[in-house]
């Protein structure tokens, strides 16, 4: 007890030297949390983003759909819906599911102006946890799907469309006959992704399925589960009717999945780095400031100090400051991180001219882990390295250590 | 009289040159009638779409008549494309990009059917013999010297008997194959040796082509007048 308020007196005997100290250490804290935070933000905002957006936890198509998704074959449907519904409500693993409609097209407006579309019919109710536009992300007109369509305000701007406007689209029926609807812009809104900004226009289930003439049916299911880990339980659960196949998300995106697999791996190594970057900053700070003490470690051995108490004593310092600063600093981190998961990261600016699957907006994780290992890095980093400066001053006589600068 | 001989002899050598000129001019006409059918498959399923239409120089009128399509009515004038759909009772007309689109669904783009003598853009780059199923054939590269053409570069299969063109392969300028046709009949029509059967692949698409069947067609023959215009098209 006595060595502790010793080390603390100490501390506070130098408090422009320790605060230094301290700050240095909360800044490896900070960016042990901060960058993580930031790192899984990144990787689990495009995720969920293509999930949401694209594939749910499991997709479910025809054979011939899946296989040729990327040219948005209309003539492909699940005709019949009702037997694969009925099977994910009775589904332990189902959270919920949502029925949409694809289909690429042409948009002309009353002006003249043109251009090649893609076409998504939903649900609005059905989206709600999917594909849902924020009410701050509708830039004009409302989001209602029964009063016209809603465009991405990239193709909004290309085709200086404003709500209220009509347009003609124009497609093919699942009949593989040409066919065409006249819809009003309901909204403009942010679509939060590249390529919806510039070529989705959102319709309602009826108005996709009066455009591709057909009653009932959808292009695609999107089933999300009540979390990832139980994709393998749910596809081995469920039988569906001949022709129609349930594919992982993991094997729809193939390449973007390899990228989410390869970027995993990649931030992860860059974290370690960054965080032996950290580690060595905390011993960089933590040798010098206590090698600059060997004069003072002489000190006490010839007031008859023993190496123990030596020992002791700049280990209790080091683990104070170690434990002061990394926890001002994980703590920060983590209050920066849940203020951004909040607001947002926009990266609008940068990346609208890619059509990369990125999201405009990415929100950093917070996890009470990283803290509790951010904390015990720069603790245990700093004991560790305060004792070293101790431990070879054992080798010393008081003479020896007086005479170290 | 050497001379003469030799002039002749010259004048009858076939060049690359002299082929695309055959090619072309048996593919030339004023006006045409045709009645056709447009057999496309996609993946397992097979669509037949039937249309008729009459064609005056640079400009044609086609009107579907299958069930699922009829009153879809394309008229090109000039360099313009229109579209009457009867769903919305309107016409539209397609520009830019919306060329490379397909046709009603088939392997065609609207910019392959709307191309006025697409040979016009292409210089023979090489021409060499070849035989296939006991046929003597040439083989004539051609290369678009314009850098308008859609496809830069098409390796052609001619009959050496006939000199018309039996199957084209259509490249990028990077060397990539884009499309495959296949004349699969022709029929000699007003002096003219031409394709009333063809099949195209988009090699792009897995388990796709697209067939196209004349069943009646005449060449520089009187065609209505009031066809061509936009007006006409509503009606």
């Amino acid at each position: 007890m006595g060595m502790i308020k010793l080390a603390i007196r100490n501390i506070f005997r130098n408090k422009r030297r320790s605060f230094l100290t301290a700050l240095s250490l909360s800044v490896a804290g900070f960016v042990i949390v901060a960058l993580h935070g930031y790192m899984t933000g990144v990787l689990n905002t495009s995720k969920e983003m293509m999930i949401k957006l694209d594939t749910g936890h499991v997709l479910i198509t025809t054979q011939d759909y899946f296989e040729r998704r990327t040219f948005l074959p209309q003539d492909e449907y699940i005709e019949n819906t009702y037997e694969i519904e009925k099977t994910l409500n009775e589904s332990k693993y189902v959270d919920f599911y949502t029925l949409r409609i694809k289909a690429g097209g042409m948009l002309f407006t009353r002006t003249g102006a043109t251009k090649n579309v893609m076409l998504m019919g939903i649900d609005p109710e059905k989206e709600r946890r999917a594909f849902h536009i924020e009410k701050e992300n509708i830039i004009e007109g409302v989001y209602d799907l029964s009063r016209g369509c809603i465009v991405g305000k990239e193709l909004a701007k290309t085709l200086n469309l404003k709500s209220g406007d009509t347009l003609i689209l124009v497609s093919r029926s699942v009949a593989g006959g040409i066919s065409a609807i006249k819809i009003p812009v309901a909204a403009v809104a942010n679509m939060g992704y590249t390529v919806f900004e510039k070529s989705l226009v959102l319709l309602s289930t009826p108005d996709a399925r009066r455009l591709l003439k057909t009653q009932s049916g959808a292009h695609e299911i999107l089933v999300f589960l009540k979390g990832e880990k139980y994709i393998d339980r749910f596809l081995k659960s469920i039988s569906l009717p001949g022709g129609i196949v349930a594919n992982p998300y993991t094997f729809t995106l193939g390449t973007f999945a390899f990228f989410f697999r390869f970027a995993d791996i990649f931030y992860g190594m860059i974290y370690i780095v960054i965080t032996l970057l950290a580690a060595f900053a905390i011993v960089n700070t933590m040798t010098v400031a206590v090698f600059e003490r060997m004069r003072e470690i002489g000190t006490l051995k010839s007031i008859g100090m023993t190496d123990s108490e030596i020992f002791k004593l700049f280990g209790i310092e080091g683990t104070l400051l170690g434990a002061s600063g990394g926890l001002a600093g994980s703590i920060l981190g983590f209050f920066i991180n849940m203020v951004l998961r909040v607001r947002g990261l926009s990266f609008e600016e940068m990346i609208k001219t890619f059509d990369f699957p990125f999201p405009y907006v990415v929100r950093p994780t917070t996890n009470l882990l990283i803290i509790i290992l951010a904390f015990a890095i720069v603790t245990v980093v700093s004991f560790a390295t305060s004792v070293i400066p101790a431990l070879q001053a054992k080798r010393l006589t008081p003479q020896e250590a007086l005479r170290q600068v | 009289m050497n001379t003469f001989m030799l002039l002749f002899l010259l004048s009858q050598q076939v060049t690359p040159e002299s082929i695309l000129d055959h090619i072309r001019e048996n593919l030339s006409y004023s006006t045409s009638r045709f009645t056709a059918q447009i057999e496309i498959r996609k993946g397992k399923r097979v669509l037949t779409k039937n249309f008729s239409g009459y064609s005056k120089g640079d400009n044609f009128y086609i009107e579907f008549t299958n069930p699922e399509d009829r009153g879809v009515k394309y008229l090109k004038l000039r360099k313009d494309l229109y579209v009457y759909l009867p769903d919305i009772d309107d016409v539209v007309r397609m520009s830019g990009d919306m060329l490379k689109q397909s046709f009603m669904g088939s392997d065609l783009s609207y910019e392959d059917l709307v191309q006025e003598d697409p040979l016009r853009f292409y210089k023979p780059t090489s021409l060499s013999d070849t035989a296939i199923e006991g046929n003597s054939l040439y083989v004539l590269e051609l290369e678009d010297t314009t850098g308008t053409a859609p496809y830069f570069r098409i390796r052609m299969l001619v009959d050496k008997k006939t000199k018309t063109w039996v199957k084209e392969e259509l490249f990028t300028k990077s060397g990539r194959r884009l499309k495959e046709v296949e004349a699969l009949e022709y029929r000699a029509i007003g002096g003219k040796y031409y394709p009333v059967a063809i099949i195209m692949k988009d090699l792009r698409l897995k388990d796709s082509y697209t067939k196209f069947v004349m069943s009646d067609v005449s060449f520089d023959t009187p065609v209505p007048q009031n066809i061509f215009r936009l007006e006409f098209l509503k009606k």
